[in-house]
């Protein structure tokens, strides 16, 4: 909520959104996320999955967000929901702050692990590294302690 | 004095069908050698057996066939995951988690000769391990819970499949070899 009270507006289709890879483990070689990056989980992800948006316009910008983030994925708004038409899911990206909104409409593991999955594996099709920005060169190397 | 720990050996099986045509027939998980049994469709082709004993199914070093391979990267992974050296910030998989996966990725690289994918690993919190491989828009998932009262399975998904099995109801082994083998072509 803008005000504490009025919703924001229906996020376009044309909109981007950021996705955080604040685990080192969700970014994979190429850069590219893990699918674990998009499944809900009823425990932790009371509503949705967290997406960056709305005055987050671009990566560099997403990345400040966490204490610790690794990666950052862009989707579009559009294509996040025809992945849940894909499924017959309803699935949206609803803004709730001025530069925060969630993926709703996911299922979670808990409840449904076969969809949850598949639906996992559409949506990081669909996700692009954009931060950092030689994210293609970004190796996450094993940490020898 | 160190006493060394009693593992299950893995006991392989393989036959000679024809002069060019030798393949792996079986593994079994067994420390009793009278539980072997073997099975030929025709016995008339059959030519050769052999056997090969003494391969513990958790080996403290590197086991698959292909020591280079991608698939055999995963389990070396697999163990500095488990010592949380593979990432900095990951839980640790339980003991129990880690060697459910490894016995099932060493048996898994038998049955493809050590030669599959590498996938990504990550914890699953709390306690349990995640393998992901990919394949364009083709992907295999292994998910070993911490424990066996948690959800353990395998998925797979891609040109128009979409399959999930629970650890307990299958043979896993065979069934994930397969589907990696699915997943590349």
């Amino acid at each position: 909520m803008a005000d504490g009270s009025a919703p924001y507006p229906i996020v376009s289709g044309n909109s981007l959104c950021f996705r955080l890879g604040g685990r080192r483990a969700w970014v994979k070689s190429d850069g590219s996320p893990s699918r674990d990056a998009f499944v809900l989980r009823m425990n932790h992800d009371t509503d949705g999955l967290s997406v960056s948006l709305g005055t987050v316009t671009n990566g560099e910008a997403a990345s400040k967000i966490l204490s610790k983030t690794y990666a950052v994925w862009w989707l579009i708004v559009g294509e996040i929901r025809t992945v849940g038409s894909g499924f017959a899911r309803p699935v949206d990206v609803i803004q709730d702050a001025d530069d925060h909104g969630i993926i709703a409409g996911l299922p979670p593991s808990d409840v449904d692990l076969l969809l949850a999955e598949n639906i996992a594996k559409e949506l990081s099709l669909r996700a692009h590294c954009c931060w950092p920005t030689d994210a293609a060169s970004y190796t996450p190397e094993p940490i020898l302690k | 004095m160190h006493q060394p720990e009693v593992r299950p050996l893995t006991i392989y099986a393989s036959h000679t069908v024809g002069p060019r045509d030798h393949r792996s027939m079986q593994a079994w998980n067994s420390a009793d050698m009278h539980s072997l049994r073997f099975t030929s469709p025709d016995a008339a082709w059959m030519t050769m057996y052999s056997i090969r004993v003494g391969v513990p199914d958790v080996a403290p070093a590197r086991a698959s066939d292909a020591a280079d391979s991608p698939f055999s990267r995963t389990i070396d992974e697999l163990d500095l995951l488990a010592e949380g050296k593979l990432y900095d910030d990951e839980p640790l998989p339980t003991s129990e988690a880690y060697k459910t996966t490894r016995l099932l990725l060493l048996r898994t690289a038998r049955r493809l000769e050590g030669v599959g994918p590498h996938g990504h690993l990550l914890s699953e919190p709390p306690g349990g391990v995640r393998a992901e491989w990919d394949n364009g828009p083709k992907c295999v998932t292994l998910m070993v819970g911490p424990d066996d009262t948690a959800r353990s399975y395998i998925h797979r998904y891609g040109s128009g499949t979409s399959e999930l099995i629970s650890l307990s109801e299958s043979n896993t082994d065979r069934d994930l070899a397969a589907w990696l083998i699915w997943l590349a072509t």
